[in-house]
């Protein structure tokens, strides 16, 4: 056993004194469940690409749940803080440094669409009841069950009926502590008929300190709702693996945007059951990996609705001796007629030691549907080299500009100015760390 | 300026030229014609340094300094400027960025002061109306979606952006309509002057029609194999290639024109 499955058995033999004893039949439920998961190995179908034991083996990192925090921090730590956020946006700010809530430097005036569990009224604590840990798919998933073993806090986000959100909720994860510790991040979002709203997701670590994170998020798009999630995933120090449900009623939309960096381990599994007639869900992503550093996206579409739709785009960089992986399933259950799905991976490996790892899979039960997907695996293309560099452009400097435009697609698509320019810009230095000089 | 001294150059083994002699003086504007094969294209990708054009003897010197040591960016910061003849297209790159990186690398190079923001774009802009390109172009990706005129007038909006010292147009008039052409010609005579030299690679006497040329070469199988002014075009155009098989013009000395 090593030391990551340890420090869980200890945590949830543990006594607890926890804020949310309401939540106490979850974490029981989700112990239970770990008591006979084992941590996935190269034999796991879903993880076989990764060592994953081999990257967790020296993570000796104490586990922690989040946690509120009231007490005024340092204004030298705000104002670090406040370099790493994304400039001119107006939103719905809410901080978390290192699995903590910080409420100083969140906006929670006027904000009634956001609540940490420990601070749930009666009925919002029954909705997260009702709603947490509620589909059975994921019981298997060993990471998510230790999320829910150590589950003491999490942020609701509730989007009540007809209601459309004047201005983006961002939520921002920092890691900035020197201690390397998991911490356990849980998100709910549940949005009601007929709601509206935009979700910006930003995990960053501005001083490269390394941490895990274990990240669990629900998301719920009752009929007629419409979400638009966007999740930068900018922590090129952290470990990290999230699993990410979505469940969608009738006619809602569910829009994602994720821009990963990887890390020494990044893993997203991202799950979207299409349960109502005439849902859609559009997801965009593209990840970057560079060094050693490995990244995994596993995506799967659940078509069990008729008359639905999914669109699934990601682009891949690649670069040194990086690792990456993507899988990206399309379910269509037998009801689903009439489906249409599409899904498309291309990659770009920019060193000849750099590794991808693609994977389209269709599983078809209905026979009216209309399905495509593709992947394809690159280099960067000698003419349009040779043509930048016919104009005077240095052969690293045309690489970055290159890279920057196999990306371009899915930055631009990122729905606010300003979200966009954040991203631009960080990927734009990013690559220019590029070195590439000696391969001539 | 430039002198190709026995230039011998060879693709995947093949040999395509086998010891071609020119000098270009500043000011001059050279027209090579040949037959298809010829290795017109040939010259032009050794001159520009693309991969896989390997040059396996003789010399190209570009203002004493050794051109075929120089990667292709520092070839084309020394003044050298190839008008492709096919442009590629680069999606995810805008033509803004693209040119803005380039201009920047030149100055840079050439110890000129950078330009504003705000003097690109003036400058941008009028280089877009002298080529009769519609400034919103500048917006979209690198010759993405143009047509075929389209993107050789981008060659040249690029060349009237960068001021080369040393323009290499390789067919840049085919595949043009006659309007085409024309911008295609006022942009290179736009840039005539005594101090910067053209070498235009091309099929038709058409283009010669509106840049006079002061000397024109047939390339064939890779050697220059006759020289002469711009009366030569005429006869070519008029009499076709075949006529000079048989001649055997070619010295094996450097040919000064």
């Amino acid at each position: 056993m090593n030391n990551l499955q340890q420090k869980t058995t200890d945590y949830s033999n543990a006594q607890l004194s926890p804020k949310t004893p309401w939540l106490q039949g979850i974490r029981d439920a989700a112990s239970e469940r770990l008591r006979v998961l084992q941590l996935p190995t190269k034999k796991t179908e879903d993880w076989k690409y990764l060592k994953l034991e081999k990257l967790l083996a020296d993570d000796q990192l104490d586990a922690q749940s989040m946690q509120v925090r009231n007490s005024k921090s340092t204004d030298d730590t705000d104002e670090d803080l406040s370099q790493s956020l994304i400039k001119g946006l107006d939103a719905y700010r809410l901080v978390f440094v290192d699995g903590v809530f910080m409420s100083e430097l969140s906006h929670l005036d006027r904000n009634p669409y956001s609540v940490l569990f420990s601070e749930a009224n009666t009925a919002q604590q029954q909705l997260i009841v009702d709603h947490l840990d509620s589909s059975h798919n994921y019981y298997h998933d060993y990471f998510s069950s230790q999320n829910s073993a150590q589950l003491e806090d999490g942020l609701l986000i509730h989007i009540p009926k007809d209601c459309e959100v004047d201005k983006p909720l961002y939520i921002v994860n920092l890691t900035q502590s020197e201690q390397p510790k998991t911490n356990m991040m849980r998100l709910l979002i549940i949005a009601e008929t007929g709601s509206k709203a935009t979700i910006i997701e930003h995990e960053d670590a501005p001083l490269k300190h390394t941490s895990m994170v274990n990240t669990v998020i629900e998301c719920f798009v009752n009929d007629n709702a419409h979400i638009t999630h966007s999740r930068l995933q900018l922590d090129e120090s952290v470990t990290s693996i999230c699993s990410h449900r979505v469940k969608q009623g009738y006619h809602s939309t569910y829009q994602q945007h994720q821009i990963s960096l990887a890390s020494k381990l990044k893993r997203n599994d991202l799950t979207v059951s299409l349960q109502g007639e005439y849902a859609s869900t559009d997801i965009r992503g593209s990840f970057y990996g560079r060094h050693q550093q490995t990244i995994d996206n596993h995506t799967c579409m659940q078509h069990i609705a008729p008359n639905c739709s999914s669109n699934e785009v990601f682009r891949g960089l690649v670069d040194d001796q990086a690792n990456a992986v993507f899988n990206g399933r399309i379910h269509i259950y037998p009801d689903a007629q009439k489906t249409l799905a599409e899904l498309s991976n291309k990659n770009l490996l920019l060193s000849d030691s750099a590794t991808i790892n693609t994977k389209p899979e269709l599983e078809i039960y209905a026979d009216d549907v209309r399905c495509s997907h593709g992947a394809t695996v690159g280099q960067i293309d000698s003419e349009a080299l040779f043509y930048l560099q016919s104009r005077g452009i240095p052969r690293v400097e045309a690489k970055r500009l290159l890279s920057l435009a196999f990306i371009a697609e899915i930055v631009e698509q990122l729905p606010q100015n300003s979200v966009r320019e954040f991203v631009a810009q960080r990927s734009s230095s990013l690559l220019s760390s590029l070195h590439h000089e000696g391969e001539r | 300026m430039l002198n190709i001294t026995n230039l011998r150059a060879k693709i995947d083994d093949k040999e395509i030229l086998k010891g071609l002699n020119i000098e270009v003086k500043p000011g001059e504007v050279h027209a090579i014609m040949g037959p298809n094969g010829s290795g017109k294209s040939t010259l032009s990708n050794v001159l520009a340094g693309r991969d896989n054009y390997e040059a396996t003897d003789g010399t190209v010197m570009f203002e004493g300094k050794d051109l075929l040591t120089l990667e292709p960016e520092n070839r084309a910061r020394e003044g050298i400027f190839l008008a492709f003849q096919y442009p590629v297209e680069i999606p995810g790159v805008s033509n803004l960025e693209f040119l803005k990186t380039s201009l920047e690398c030149l100055h840079a190079h050439q110890n000129k002061p950078l330009l504003s923001a705000v003097e690109f774009m003036k400058l941008a802009r009028e280089k877009c109306r002298l080529v009769d390109l519609d400034t919103d172009f500048l917006k979209r990706g690198v010759n993405e979606g143009f047509s075929g005129g389209e993107k050789k007038r981008n060659e040249i909006m690029q060349m009237l952006m960068l001021e080369p010292k040393l323009c290499l147009l390789d067919e840049t008039d085919s595949g043009l309509d006659i309007d085409a052409l024309k911008v295609v010609a006022d942009g290179i005579n736009e840039l005539r002057s005594p101090e910067r030299s053209f070498i235009l690679i091309t099929h038709y006497q058409r283009l010669l029609d509106y840049v006079r040329p002061d000397f024109v070469h047939v390339l064939a199988d890779g050697k220059i194999v006759k020289s002469g002014g711009s009366e030569l075009a005429l006869e070519l155009e008029e009499k076709g290639y075949s006529w000079l098989d048989s001649g055997t013009e070619q010295s094996d000395n450097p040919l000064k024109v």
